[in-house]
């Protein structure tokens, strides 16, 4: 970011409710005005962190700092966090005023500043004109409104954002997810948000965490997430992935010779290239690329969209080859489900080209799948993990 | 559909023949009792008149009244002052401890309230476990007469109302959405603050609920008075017994007790308004 200071850090927190272990070992730093998204299955400890930030909660082992401050044992009205509530939480004996007014007063605000404050903070949100309503009669996205803005209007060093759209339908939640981004633009404070959405947390974060089971597995650009995933449960996490089993040859270099679907193919092992490629990850997974020789079992992971198909001669042999058993059509694009010739079925997408229909493959049709070289991803076989 | 008509027709119809036999009815009676005269063997003589509606305006039955009003008050306030944190505490329980504190306030209702108060006379006594403990904590040198006092009164009332005060606290203190609570905490506000902007404003159904049901009760019952406050306290609602069962006045117990009703009809009337705008405040 502009100024990489680091606002909120973590260092070594974890979090136990009686026996059962929710966050373990989070060391992370999060920088000013950085828009970072905490990511994962239902359950990982995502709400669990944002109440150890707003103070909710208090770590087991490990400390907080917040704007360079250690907040680990002040309570959450002395933290210069505020929080959007995933239900909202507004006050309902409350006007939308009263309510965006509600940290002002609590900080002795003299009324003229109130009201001007308070009127900034609702036409940011285009709601001055409901300012004498109870949230009763606002809408969700209204409501959702509101609850931004009484947390803005107190100008925190970060702003703590639990699942803000997720009561929202899809066409409020993608004019709000615009709005929040512009918001951020404007305020240039940190945010700090939640969901499992994976198409969410992309679209809108600088950074993406994604969690699994109290530990974070990956965090990362959103693009270097879905391309250079570390882990299987990353890479399924956020998007469709194709998975195949294989065993290294040989290994010379960038590239290595495997036999993946009991097919000799050529791997990338270098990372370079078009932005994507298979990679050794750096952040230290478990096993690294290093620990990749000759006999070690691996996966290889491919996105849909990566996958390329060639109609197979009918004499030809070798590669990975398999036929078309379904297609759904999807306005962009069309998805294809292949059978491989060892039973196992994978999915390619391709777009859809008007100019062109006989290019489109149909049922029946065999099929060479290979892919963009060095977009592939190549992980050892960690054997146990599974989604 | 001929059916649920034919239920609903017979549901009304037993219900406004229970509220007019039962309470409109004999409220009538009432009424119109204290416009007749008193009379000897017969009780009442047929004659209209407007004296006892008037002799309401004496200043010792004023004074009566101000005793009762200001008593039942007291009761009320101590109530709320003991079953708001008792009531938010116990919300705030496990299910399982929260269904065992449930019991305990429910407890005493298993025995009849007039022998509770007559147990309250043995703690209360001059030799009681009341005055013993006060001794033994060193707060009085020398036991103090409780009983047969206006505090006797007092300490009986709050003692037996007071369920009614938590019930009701409990049941709203339970339904607040915690939410709330840190979203104050997290603007801003401490433990004081969030209290009274957020949880006391929300929680306000219930006290207006509780307090309804201490005072009520508090004004007019006549059997704690009687056994606890022997001759020297006089209430509204011992007065109004007194006329029927002892003075044998009975148009003049008759609209001492209206002016009782129409005084709590006015504040069922306040509670109703004050429900009306809480209400309208919640979220639909
Ligand atoms: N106060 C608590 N007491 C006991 N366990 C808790 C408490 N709060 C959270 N947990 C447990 O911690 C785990 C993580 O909860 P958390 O709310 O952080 O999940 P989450 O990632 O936000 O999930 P979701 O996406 O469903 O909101 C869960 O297993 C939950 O049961
Ligand atoms: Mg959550």
């Amino acid at each position: 970011m502009e100024h990489a200071l680091p606002c909120i850090e973590l260092e070594h927190v974890s979090k136990h409710f009686g026996d059962q272990s929710v966050l373990r070992d989070i060391h992370l730093t999060i920088n000013h005005g950085e828009f970072l998204t905490f990511l994962g299955p239902s359950g990982c400890g995502k709400t669990t962190i944002l109440r150890l930030l707003a103070g909710f909660e208090r770590p087991s082992t490990g400390r907080l700092r917040i704007g360079g401050v250690d907040v680990t044992d002040l309570p959450p009205h002395r933290r210069a966090v505020n929080t959007v509530f995933q239900n909202y939480a507004l006050f309902p004996h409350m006007t939308v005023f009263d309510n965006v007014a509600f940290g002002l007063r609590m900080r002795r605000t003299p009324a003229k500043v109130i009201d001007a404050e308070v009127f900034s903070a609702l036409r940011m949100v285009k709601m001055e004109t409901h300012h004498a309503r109870r949230p009763s009669q606002l809408s969700g996205g209204q409501q959702q409104r509101v609850a931004i803005a009484r947390a803005v209007v107190n100008k925190p060093l970060v702003l703590l954002l639990d699942e803000p759209l997720s009561a929202l339908d899809y066409k409020l939640r993608k004019a709000m997810q615009i709005e929040l981004k512009e918001l951020r633009r404007t305020l240039g404070i940190t945010f700090v948000f939640v969901t499992h959405d994976q198409e969410e947390a992309f679209s809108m974060s600088d950074r993406v965490a994604v969690m699994n089971e109290g530990v974070i597995e990956q965090i990362d650009s959103p693009s270097a997430i879905y391309e250079k995933p570390v882990n299987l449960f990353v890479a399924r996490f956020v998007g469709e992935i194709n998975t195949f089993e294989g065993r290294v040859l040989s290994r010379n270099g960038t590239s290595m010779q495997a036999l993946v679907e009991g097919e000799q193919v050529r791997l990338s092992l270098g990372g370079n290239g078009n932005g994507g490629g298979a990679h050794c990850p750096e952040g230290g997974s478990p096993a690294s690329c290093g620990s990749l020789s000759a006999g070690s079992p691996i996966k290889v992971l491919l996105r849909p969209e990566d996958v390329r198909l060639e109609r197979a001669a009918p004499g030809d042999a070798g590669g990975l080859t398999g036929s078309i058993v379904d297609t759904v059509y999807k306005g962009m694009t069309i998805d294809l489900i292949i059978e491989m010739s060892g039973g196992k079925k994978i999915l390619a997408t391709e777009f859809f080209n008007e100019d062109a229909p006989e290019a489109l493959f149909s049922v029946g049709e065999r099929v060479r799948v290979g892919w963009v070289e060095d977009w592939e991803v190549v992980l050892p076989d960690e054997g146990s993990q599974s989604l | 559909m001929k059916d649920r008509s034919l239920f609903k027709a017979l549901a009304v119809t037993l219900t406004v023949g229970w509220l007019a036999v039962f309470v409109i009815v004999p409220n009538l009676l009432t009424l119109a009792t204290g416009f007749l005269t008193r009379g000897e063997p017969e009780f009442v003589l047929p004659v209209l008149t407007f004296d006892n509606y008037a002799r309401l305006f004496d200043p010792a039955f004023f004074d009566i009244f101000l005793d009762s009003v200001w008593l039942a008050l007291c009761t009320t306030v101590l109530c709320l002052l003991v079953g708001y944190p008792f009531a938010y505490i116990l919300a705030r329980l496990t299910p399982a401890r929260r269904r065992l504190g449930l019991l305990f306030v429910i407890i005493p209702f298993w025995t009849n309230s007039l022998i509770r108060t007559y147990a309250l006379i043995a703690i209360l006594n001059v030799n009681g476990l009341f005055n013993a403990a006060l001794l033994w904590l060193g707060i009085v040198s020398e036991p103090v007469e409780l009983l047969y006092t206006n505090t006797a009164v007092f300490i009986g009332f709050t003692y037996t109302l007071l369920p009614f005060m938590i019930l009701p606290l409990y049941a709203s203190i339970e339904k607040l959405d915690h939410r709330l609570i840190e979203a104050a905490r997290d603007l801003g506000a401490g433990s004081f603050q969030t209290f009274f902007r957020v949880g006391l404003p929300l929680t306000l159904p219930g006290i207006i609920a509780g307090s309804m049901l201490v005072f009520l009760p508090a004004l007019s019952m006549f059997y704690v008075p009687d056994i606890l406050g022997g001759a020297k306290s006089l209430l509204v609602g011992n007065f109004i017994r007194n006329q029927f069962l002892v003075a044998r006045d009975w148009p003049f117990g008759a609209a001492a007790s209206v002016l009782l009703t129409v005084v709590m009809g006015l504040l069922l009337y306040v509670y109703w308004l004050c429900h009306k705008r809480v209400r309208r405040a919640e979220p639909a």
